[in-house]
């Protein structure tokens, strides 16, 4: 429930901003000249406000689509990501959002045209190919919907650029807004997951993964082509055995045609997120592992991380085709057999 | 949990609840305590606030996540006499500076701006609160503790239809005296999450013990730090710490000893050990 929601001057009219702040009508509306001087402030802190976030809607000014990071991709040559909001109504406790931002609180930049007019930039910069747009980087896609309706007017915008790919990137269960309506074909409704046993204790407030995976049952029944994403992936004695299991839970229920691509990532942080989250949650079990500092990155040795990556891969290639099996993580790639790392997302 | 409060009658409902008791009579401001509690009397306005704010601080030996709430009463521009409310905003009318204290506390209080001004204020052109302390306290304070624990609450004594010239030092009691349940039960609040806040700050019971034994760098103490933080998460038993560290010589062969220890330690989620547990024995304090 949110309590208090800041508004910037800029957008305390905007027709968006009204209609959000009516769904909170308890809430207290606090105006503020920016978002940042709420948000970026000096001595907050992100585990305290994760106990009750609030709300910002703010105006987005620049940088609407950002280029990926290298190896973040699904085969696609131009990949950019994008953040119409920061944060998350979920708690994971591997999340880099909290080692990221200072401020657990949510905000909205309601000006999505402007988001739309800058996907529009990109496939006049790349003529006649398809081009990437990866949502839920600095936050879920779907989980905050009911408040935003942001898709209410991607939907129809994608609807009329073929060549604009779009990657939803969610563990929400919110699915209505995308079954009340004919699937997309440039839409990959992408689902993360970790096995139920490190998701019940590491993935707080988030939907088990037996309702994920119903949500993607779901919308492969309705059309719409799906993603699978294993990134992070976290270690532990058990890892084989529980990713096995979850493999097979997820691919008892969905078909694996309706699988655009699966992506694995191992858990990989800047040094810098690292300790600011070891900093709010120094007795967390997870991060109290074994990790490395690889040039200014955490991550498992790389000896652990490529096991893992090829126990997956190996696994994973009894379901899907190899060629939709993609590795997010470009210094792991020299352990995998036969790869290359030109610092491109491959298939495996 | 220290309280900042402008004038001896919005204290005295305060000193009253939580049973505070004169620390010393001949300081630069009135200070009242408990065992838990601390209560300066600043007097009026803003730099009095601040000073007073920075005074009890070094008082109290500058403790790190004290919750900190300045309490008083204010006049609004719509809001009924006697309403608790909470500053969600704080703004100082004189330098146009706003400050916005993170709302992480929801003890179902109503939620307003704050201008601090410079003078009583009589016209209430706007439907906020006007006080004389906030902007003053709230920056000062903020020096001391993070942003969550540092709060304002504001008991509303006169609006456009009652006027400030009604105040008197037994109306300001009576006013304060008659919240003093809700601004207790905001307080609680505050102290459970000052808790979590304090429990990130921990040093792990073994870190002085293994200080005095050898001499570690600065860096070196950080790292013990950390490993002795992983080792009561995963592992808790001290007698094996013990046990793991015995060979050791010095500094640097004792941290090596201990994270070779802990890199072995075969991790199995969900952890079944009877350390800190996920849903975070520190979020239990919160309820407390
Ligand atoms: S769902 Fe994603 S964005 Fe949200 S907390 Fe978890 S990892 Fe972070």
């Amino acid at each position: 429930m949110i309590n208090t929601i800041y508004i910037e001057d800029e957008v305390s009219n905007h027709p968006r901003v009204v209609e959000m702040t009516q769904r909170f009508p308890s809430a207290a509306r606090v105006p503020c000249e920016r978002y940042t001087a709420v948000f970026n402030l000096k001595g907050q802190n992100f585990r305290l406000q994760k106990h009750n976030p609030s709300l910002m809607l703010a105006r987005k000014f620049d940088n609407f689509m950002l280029a990926t990071p290298q190896g973040y991709g699904i085969g696609g040559l131009h990949n950019y990501y994008f953040s119409h909001m920061l944060n998350c109504i979920y708690d994971c406790r591997y999340c880099f959002l909290q080692g990221m931002y200072r401020s657990a609180h949510y905000v909205v930049f309601v000006n999505y045209e402007d988001f739309f007019g800058a996907m529009d930039e990109k496939l006049v910069l790349h003529p006649q190919e398809n081009v990437w747009f990866f949502s839920g980087y600095d936050c879920d896609s779907l989980a905050l919907e009911p408040v935003t309706g942001f898709t209410a007017l991607l939907f129809p915008f994608l609807e009329s650029r073929p060549r604009a790919m779009m990657e939803l990137r969610t563990k929400s269960t919110h699915i209505q807004p995308l079954l009340g309506r004919d699937s997309l074909p440039n839409v990959i409704v992408a689902f993360s997951f970790t096995p139920a046993e490190i998701s019940s204790q590491f993935e707080h407030k988030v939907p088990s993964v037996a309702k994920r995976v119903d949500a993607m049952a779901k919308l492969a029944a309705g059309g719409w082509q799906l993603g699978l994403r294993f990134d992070p992936l976290i270690y532990e004695e058990d890892f084989e055995s529980h990713y096995q299991k979850l493999f097979r839970q997820i691919f008892e229920r969905v078909d694996s045609c309706a699988v655009h691509s699966v992506t694995i990532g191992p858990f990989r942080m800047p040094r810098g997120f690292f300790r600011n989250m070891v900093r709010l949650y120094p007795e967390e079990a997870l991060l109290a592992g074994t990790f490395r500092n690889r040039d200014g990155v955490v991550s498992y040795n790389a000896d652990r991380e490529a096991a893992m990556l090829n126990f997956c891969i190996r696994q994973l290639k009894e379901y899907v085709a190899p060629e939709i099996i993609y590795s997010c993580a470009p210094h792991s790639r020299p352990n995998l057999a036969g790869d290359s790392s030109d610092g491109l997302s491959v298939a495996i | 949990m220290h309280l900042v409060v402008a004038m001896q009658a919005e204290a005295l409902p305060l000193i009253a609840h939580y049973g505070l008791e004169e620390e010393d009579r001949r300081s630069m401001f009135p200070v009242y305590r408990s065992e838990t509690v601390r209560l300066v009397i600043s007097g009026v306005g803003k730099s009095m606030a601040a000073a007073a704010t920075g005074y009890l601080h070094a008082l109290a030996g500058s403790p790190q996540h004290m919750p900190w709430i300045n309490a008083g009463i204010a006049g609004h521009g719509d809001l009924t006499i006697g309403k608790l409310v909470q500053a969600c905003r704080i703004s100082d009318r004189a330098s146009g500076r706003n400050w916005y204290p993170p709302q992480v506390v929801n003890a179902g209080l109503e939620r307003t701006p704050v201008m601090t001004v410079d003078h009583p204020e009589r016209a209430y052109t706007e439907a906020l609160a006007y006080d004389m302390e906030a902007a003053g306290f709230y920056p000062a304070a903020c020096r001391c503790s993070t942003a969550e624990l540092v709060q304002s609450l504001k008991v509303i004594s006169d609006n456009p239809e009652v006027s400030v010239e009604t105040l008197n030092p037994n109306r300001v009691e009576q006013l304060l005296g008659d919240r003093i349940r809700e601004i207790a039960g905001f307080t609680r609040e505050l102290q459970a999450l000052a808790k979590i806040a304090a429990a990130m700050e921990v040093t792990p019971n073994a870190f002085e013990q293994l200080h005095k034994r050898w001499h570690f760098t600065v860096t070196q103490q950080h790292r013990l730090r950390r490993l002795l933080q992983r080792w009561s998460t995963l592992i808790t038993d001290e007698r094996e710490l013990e046990a793991s560290l015995i060979q050791c010589r010095d500094a640097t062969g004792m941290l090596n000893a201990l994270e070779r220890h802990l890199d072995a330690y075969p991790v199995r989620f969900p952890l079944s050990k009877s350390g800190f547990s996920q849903k975070s024995s520190l979020d239990a304090c919160k309820n407390a």
